[in-house]
C-alpha cells in the first residue's frame, strides 16, 4: 500500500490516526503511573549527551571488553562495508538460512537485498516485519512495521504465501499461522542476525528487546549472532540500562517493559558472536552542534505515535527508513538531496519533543533543518518571495486589510473545483472552510457597537 | 575502517558533559508481591505465591502438567526431572519448562532468568508454556533496585522476562502466544 493510497482512503486515514493515537495515549497512562517519569527522562538524555561526549573512549572499551567476553567486534564506515562484513561472515561459516530479528539498521544499509542477491535465504522473524517482508514492502513504523495494514490485507497475503484458509483475518489465527511457519525457519537457520537496543561499554554485553521472543530464539538455537549496531547505541554502565528500560516500553507501546530484555555478553559455549559497529554517516551528527542530540534517539517511536501529520499520512510517507520526526532529521542528515522536504512534514507543533523519552529537542531541530535546507537552497522555491510579500504588506495597516478582502472576494469567487484542483495538492482530500464576507476586525467593531 | 571511524570523531572532539547522579526517592510499594502480581496480570501472566514445603504439590496440581506430553523442570529439588538433551534445537517438543528465577521486579512484573546453570537456554523459547519459580525475598520495587543486584563480569545469557511472548502486530489486537511461551506462571516462594 502506498502513502497516496493511504491518503486517497478517507475511513483509512481515520483510522491510521486512531491507531496510533491509541498507542500514544497507552503510553501516557503508563508513564503516569511512575512518579519519577520527568527524573528518568532528564537522567537518560543527560546519560546519552554524556555518553556521546566521550564516544570514542566508550567505544574503546565496549570493543576490548567484548572481546574479553570472547565476541568479534568488526567496524564499518558505510552500509556497504556493513553489508560486506555480514556476508563475508556468513560466507565464511557456509551459511544458507539467515533469521533476523527487527533491526532498523540493516534496513538502512538495505542488508537483505544484498544478501539475497548472493543466495542467502533471509527471513524477518518480527511479526510485522516478517508481513512487510512477504508484502514487499518497507516497515511503515519503526516499532509497528505493519501498522498501515488491515487484517484483510494480511489474511490475503498469508493465504498466498502461508497457504492459510482465504479470508481468514482474526488476529489470533494469523499469529499461529506466522508462528508454525516461523518456528520452522527458527530450526532450520543456520545463523541469526539482531539489532542492538543498547550495548555496555563497562561490561562489553548487547541488549536486545523484544515482545515476541524472536531475538532470543533466533540467537539460541544456531551457532552464530551477529548483531548490528549504530555506533550511537553505547551506554556507559549496567546501570544505566535501568533508566533506559523504565522509559523505553512505556514510550514505545505503553508497556511497563518489553516482554524480553534479553542481555548478550559473549557468545554461547563452542559458537560465535560478531558485533559489527556501524557509522553510515552518523559522525556527521556527531559534529553538529544543532543536530547531535539526535544521536540520543532509542527507537521508541513515541514521536511517530502522537505527530499529527505522521498519524494521517503513514510512514510511507516520508520515503525513509526511519519515518516521522525523529527520521525529518535523521534522513537529511543521509542524504540531503533526497530528504529535502521531509523537514517541512511537520506542523511544529512540538508533541514530539513533549514526548520524546530521551528528551531531543525534535521541533526546534527541524526548524533549523528547514534554515539549513534554505542556505543550501534546498527548501521550497518561492517561500523566500511570499515571505516578502506578506512582510510588505503587514507593515501597513490599509495593506493590510485591503489584502484581507481581496484574499477573501476572491476564494469566495473562485469555484471549489479550481480552488481544490491538481495545481492545490492540500485540497485532495479536502475542503477550505468557508470563507467568511467580512474580516475579524469588521465583527470585532460591530460586536463592540452592540 | 575503525582507525577511520576513531579519527574522526576524535577530531571533531566536544566537550565532556558529566554522568549525572542517580536519585533516590523512587517508587517504593508496600507491598512488593501484591505489586509484582498484579504488573504480572498486565502483562499476561500470573503470579502465585505458594510455601517452600508446597511447591512441588503446586506444581504437580497444574492444569498445565496434566495436560502436557513433554516436561523439563530444571527446578532442583521439583517433581518431574526430564534427561538432558544434546542440541538446543532437541527441545523443540517441549509443552512445558520450568526453571528458576533469580530476581523479580515489582514495578514491571520483570524477573531476571540468569541461563548460567540451564543446559540450553532455548528451552525458555522453545517451550510452549512456561513456569518460573522465584523466591519471594528476592522481590525488588524498581530496575535500579534490580541491577544493583545484576553481576556480568563473566561470559554468559541472562533476561529479564515480562509475561508471555506476546505481539499486537496484527491491527493493534493483543495476541498472547507469538513465538515463545504462551503463557507464563511465576511461583513466588516464601521461606520460613
Amino acid at each position: 500500500m502506498t502513502a497516496t493510497q493511504l491518503i486517497g482512503d478517507t475511513e483509512r486515514v481515520k483510522w491510521h490516526d486512531k491507531a496510533l493515537w491509541a498507542v500514544r495515549s497507552k503510553r501516557d497512562t503508563a508513564s503516569a503511573g511512575i512518579p519519577e517519569w520527568e527524573e528518568l527522562r532528564e537522567l537518560a538524555a543527560q546519560i546519552k549527551q554524556h555518553t556521546l561526549s566521550k564516544l570514542p573512549d566508550y567505544l574503546q572499551q565496549f570493543e576490548e571488553q567484548a572481546a574479553k567476553m570472547g565476541a568479534v567486534v568488526h567496524w564499518a564506515s558505510n552500509a556497504e562495508e556493513h553489508n560486506v562484513i555480514v556476508h563475508r561472515i556468513l560466507e565464511e561459516n557456509k551459511v544458507r538460512y539467515v533469521v533476523k530479528s527487527k533491526s532498523m539498521l540493516t534496513e538502512e544499509c538495505g542488508l537483505n537485498p544484498y544478501l539475497e542477491k548472493r543466495n542467502i535465504e533471509i527471513t524477518d522473524t518480527d511479526l510485522g516485519e516478517r508481513i512487510v517482508q512477504l508484502a514487499e514492502e518497507p516497515p511503515s513504523h519503526i516499532v509497528l512495521p505493519a501498522i498501515h495494514m488491515k487484517k484483510e490485507d494480511i489474511g490475503e497475503l498469508f493465504h498466498t504465501h502461508l497457504g492459510t484458509p482465504k479470508g481468514l483475518n482474526d488476529a489470533k489465527q494469523l499469529t499461529e499461522a506466522a508462528r508454525q511457519d516461523l518456528r520452522k525457519k527458527f530450526l532450520q537457520a543456520d545463523a541469526g542476525i539482531t539489532g542492538v537496543n543498547f550495548a555496555i561499554a563497562e561490561t562489553g554485553g548487547l541488549v536486545v528487546c523484544t515482545n515476541e521472543g524472536n531475538a532470543d530464539l533466533g540467537t539460541a538455537l544456531p551457532p552464530i549472532h551477529i548483531a548490528c549496531m549504530g555506533m550511537e547505541k553505547l551506554l556507559p554502565r549496567a546501570k544505566d540500562l535501568s533508566v533506559f528500560l523504565r522509559l523505553l516500553a512505556r514510550s514505545a507501546t505503553g508497556q511497563p517493559i518489553t516482554t524480553y530484555s534479553s542481555h548478550f555478553h559473549g557468545p554461547r559455549t563452542n559458537n560465535q558472536l560478531h558485533i559489527v559497529i556501524v557509522d553510515n554517516g552518523r559522525y556527521r551528527l556527531f559534529e553538529s552542534k544543532e543536530f547531535s542530540r539526535a544521536l540520543s534517539c532509542i527507537r521508541c517511536g513515541a514521536c511517530m505515535n502522537t505527530c499529527p501529520v505522521y498519524r494521517r499520512t503513514g510512514g510511507h510517507s516520508y520515503h525513509a527508513t526511519i519515518p516521522g520526526p525523529i527520521g525529518s532529521i535523521l534522513s537529511p542528515n543521509q542524504d540531503g538531496e533526497a530528504y529535502a522536504s521531509l523537514p517541512y512534514r511537520s506542523s511544529l507543533c512540538g508533541s514530539c519533543t513533549d514526548v520524546c523519552p530521551v528528551k531531543i529537542n525534535l521541533h526546534e531541530q527541524l526548524l533549523l533543518w528547514r534554515r539549513e535546507m534554505v542556505k543550501r537552497r534546498r527548501g521550497p522555491g518561492n517561500v523566500g518571495v511570499v515571505v516578502k510579500l506578506v512582510a510588505w504588506g503587514m507593515k501597513s495597516e490599509k495593506l493590510f486589510a485591503f489584502g484581507g478582502y481581496v484574499a477573501r472576494t476572491i476564494m469566495r469567487l473562485t469555484p471549489s473545483f479550481i480552488l481544490n484542483s491538481g495545481l492545490h495538492p492540500w485540497g485532495k482530500q479536502r475542503d477550505l472552510p468557508e470563507i467568511p464576507k467580512e474580516s475579524f476586525r469588521k465583527m470585532y467593531q460591530k460586536r463592540n457597537k452592540q | 575502517m575503525k582507525e577511520d571511524i576513531l579519527k574522526r570523531l576524535k577530531q571533531s572532539a566536544v566537550k565532556e558533559i558529566p554522568l549525572p547522579e542517580y536519585g533516590e526517592n523512587w517508587i517504593h510499594y508496600e507491598d512488593k508481591a501484591q505489586q509484582f502480581a498484579s504488573m504480572m496480570e498486565v502483562v499476561g501472566g500470573q503470579a502465585q505465591c505458594v510455601r517452600a514445603e508446597e511447591l512441588a504439590e503446586k506444581i504437580k496440581e497444574q492444569e498445565l502438567i496434566k495436560e502436557s506430553r513433554k516436561v523439563i523442570s530444571l527446578v532442583p529439588g521439583s517433581a518431574v526431572l526430564d534427561e538432558i538433551l544434546s542440541r538446543p534445537h532437541d527441545y523443540e517438543d517441549v509443552d512445558l519448562a520450568i526453571a528458576e528465577a533469580q530476581w523479580g521486579v515489582a514495578e514491571n512484573g520483570a524477573v531476571w532468568v540468569d541461563c548460567q546453570s540451564l543446559p540450553f537456554r532455548s528451552i525458555l523459547f522453545l517451550s510452549q508454556h512456561l513456569i518460573l519459580v522465584l523466591k519471594k525475598n528476592a522481590l525488588v520495587h524498581h530496575m535500579a533496585e534490580a541491577y544493583d543486584k545484576l553481576k556480568f563480569e563473566k561470559q554468559g545469557f541472562g533476561l529479564f522476562i515480562s509475561g508471555p511472548s506476546k505481539t499486537a502486530d496484527i491491527e493493534q489486537a493483543l495476541v498472547i502466544g507469538a513465538h515463545g511461551p504462551r503463557s507464563l506462571i511465576v511461583f513466588l516462594v516464601e521461606e520460613d
